[in-house]
């Protein structure tokens, strides 16, 4: 379980100061693939970067499964120091993913580790060593590869393995053996310049994997590659899920990417989490503005927005007329709800727009149309459907004359 | 058989030297000795210089803001004496330096006294190649070897400096010959080597063919030297000067191999 609990970063600069985390708080679940979605300087990238503290954040909490919790004050990580510790009884650098160096002796001649002191469990300033155990315990890939262009195939995935207490056989067989998961084991002795982009990003992903760790951060990693090879490596990220157990927490701006192999989702926007939920729900009923920009933008039903934008002929209606957008969950995708409201009370529906798709295998569904009749009856009718779990969105209704701008301005 | 044939050569050239040149051909022994105090200087002064200069450059990257290990006061320090050894013209450098040589090297003449001032002369230059070479090496590097454990020495030697070796011979081509050019001026300090010996012998005494061959040597040199860093930097330039082949023993990555190796060529 990756935990964050009230994750602050300013970055300062000369031309003022960028709140890159805002009360970021978050709780990853073990063996699962979490997204992260927000347009760039939304902060997310600051996000996992604070994970594997490659970034400090100013203040607040991360706690990882077996590594204990690192708390940040005024942007220097400390770590608690209890006899029993977690990380401490794991092994030492043979077992990656284990902070074996709790055990160094204190000096409290740090001001702020001596105030901590004070007040509160005993914390201590974490060594360089204890981060750099820390970060060979998380894997990560990102968005331009970043392999050496200078080592092999072979060599850019040991690069890690090297820290390890393993013999040069041992790093020959974890080598091939990773070559074999990512489908390259004819590049063994290729350069990074020899390969296409998704072959790059599969030997990004065995050398962030080489050293076993339990979680993967992915950094925009399908950002620079071709359809085909996003697929591609998207498939490979869920088949490392499934396969090794391993915990991916993805960033990126693209809702498409979430949507392919993310379980839960949280949307960020200016260093706030402005929304966090399963992939599903945030797909079935997004609340917040960007969010429903979002799930427009991967859906069929999103170009509902842009037509309204642009006044379309379809979209206009005339009195006595309502246009509504229904959605449907899960089990009832198949039900005839609302042929059924329809001959119940009495109203037409006049279909524009319809899909129906597969998230984890749970259909969901939408159909934006015009709904006529007796208004009375019509509202009784879109309160029987909501009982029967077809949520309704009036979007333009003729009686009122009343745009629900408050969902549809992006 | 072939060694009279070197001699014949030998003898050949020393006609066309003696028609081409005949105030060289009468002072050939200095012009040699000159030669080997050039190259004594350029290689022991290099050779320093290089250690140095690739110890501060490194050290000017690493600890510079945003740097992998940020430390003001050594980033400082080593950017003001490379600022000011920088500012100051190698002649009056030289002159400068003369009571520090001696108080370090026990003489401030001859080629031993010129190795230092050489050194100063050059390592600020160098230092700054460095860092240029290797700031050039992609953020996005380094921050992965960071995620993946790297401390700082690790970032050094499995990444910054490896990663630029075709940037680092390519400054290294460029220091070196600058340094060809400082070791002609050493005759100030009565170092020798074929800058004096063009002043003295051929300048001074209107020998314009004695200047004419130091220049076109010296040229040779330069060119040699910048067409040998050309294609070092290239044959480095996304792998390994020599590709070293492992001894594996899985059957899958031989042919794999040779295949890579036929691409590549």
């Amino acid at each position: 379980m990756i935990e964050v609990q009230h994750l602050n970063k300013t970055f300062r600069q000369k031309g003022g100061q960028v709140e890159a985390l805002q009360d970021v708080s978050l709780c990853i679940p073990d063996g699962s693939i979490y997204g992260v979605i927000g347009y760039s300087g939304a902060g997310k990238s600051t996000l996992v970067r604070c994970l594997n503290l490659l970034e400090y954040p100013d203040s607040g909490k991360i706690r990882i499964g077996g590594f204990g919790e690192i708390t940040l004050i005024h942007g220097k990580p400390y770590v608690e120091r209890r006899k029993n510790h977690p990380a401490e009884s794991a092994g030492a650098d043979a077992e990656p993913g284990s902070a074996a160096e709790l055990t160094e002796p204190t000096e409290l001649n740090d001001p702020v580790e001596k105030a901590v002191h004070a007040d509160g469990p005993s914390l201590r300033k974490m060594t360089a060593r204890q981060q750099n155990t820390l970060r060979r315990g998380i894997g990560m890939i990102f968005q331009h590869f970043n392999l050496l262009d200078r080592s092999t195939v072979y060599d850019n995935i040991a690069y890690s393995l090297k820290y390890t207490k393993r013999s040069s056989r041992e790093i020959r067989e974890r080598v091939c053996e990773l070559l074999d998961l990512v489908n390259l084991s004819d590049k063994i002795d290729a350069y990074p310049s020899q390969l296409s982009g998704g072959q790059k990003q599969r030997v990004a992903i065995a050398r962030a994997l080489a050293a076993e760790p339990r979680i993967l951060l992915s950094d925009e990693a399908t950002s620079a590659l071709d359809p085909d090879a996003t697929e591609s490596i998207l498939n490979l990220l869920r088949d490392v899920n499934r396969k090794l157990g391993i915990t991916i927490v993805l960033i990126t701006h693209e809702m498409a990417v979430i949507k392919a192999i993310a379980e839960r989702v949280a949307v960020m926007e200016n260093g706030r989490v402005v929304e966090e939920g399963s992939v599903y729900d945030i797909f079935a009923n997004p609340q917040a503005k960007i969010t429903r920009k979002f799930v427009a933008s991967s859906s069929l039903l999103g170009r509902l927005e842009k037509l309204m934008d642009e006044d379309a002929e379809l979209l206009r209606i005339r009195p006595g007329e309502m246009l509504v957008r229904m959605v449907f969950e899960k089990e009832y995708v198949g039900q005839a709800v609302i042929t059924n409201a329809a001959r119940k009370f009495g109203f037409d529906l006049n279909l524009i727009l319809a899909n129906a798709e597969y998230l984890h295998g749970c259909p969901l569904g939408g159909i934006v149309g015009i709904l006529s009749g007796d208004p009375e009856k019509i509202r009784e009718g879109i309160a029987y459907m909501a009982e029967n779990h077809v949520r309704t969105e009036v979007l333009r209704d003729e009686q009122v004359d009343h745009l629900s701008a408050e969902h549809l301005d992006c | 058989m072939n060694k009279s044939i070197i001699y014949q050569l030998n003898i050949w050239i020393a006609e066309q030297l003696k028609t081409i040149a005949p105030n060289l051909y009468k002072y050939k022994v200095k012009f040699a000795e000159s030669g080997e105090a050039t190259l004594e200087m350029f290689w022991k002064a290099g050779l320093i210089a290089f250690v140095i200069g690739l110890i501060l450059g490194t050290l000017l990257v690493v600890t510079k803001r945003g740097g992998i290990r940020r430390n003001p006061i050594v980033y400082h320090l080593a950017n003001t004496i490379v600022n000011v050894f920088r500012s100051i013209p190698f002649i009056i450098l030289l002159i400068f330096l003369i009571p520090y040589t001696r108080a370090i090297v026990g003489t401030s003449i001859k080629v031993k006294g010129a190795i230092m001032p050489l050194v100063f002369g050059t390592v600020p230059f160098y230092s700054r190649q460095v860092e240029v070479a290797l700031s050039g090496v992609e953020e996005g590097k380094i921050e992965a070897a960071r995620s993946m454990g790297s401390g700082t020495l690790g970032l050094i030697f499995r990444v910054y400096l490896p990663e630029a070796v075709p940037a680092l011979i390519r400054v290294t081509t460029v220091t070196a010959i600058s340094l060809i050019g400082l070791t002609t001026m050493a005759g100030a300090v009565g170092a020798g080597g074929l800058g004096s010996f063009a002043i003295n012998y051929g300048q001074n005494q209107s020998y314009e063919d004695i200047v004419n061959v130091c220049v076109v040597v010296l040229l040779i040199v330069t060119i040699i030297l910048q067409s040998l860093g050309n294609g070092l930097s290239r044959l480095t330039f996304n792998r390994k000067l020599i590709t070293i082949r492992r001894g594996r023993k899985t059957g899958k990555a031989a042919p794999a191999a040779s295949e890579s190796i036929t691409a590549e060529s």
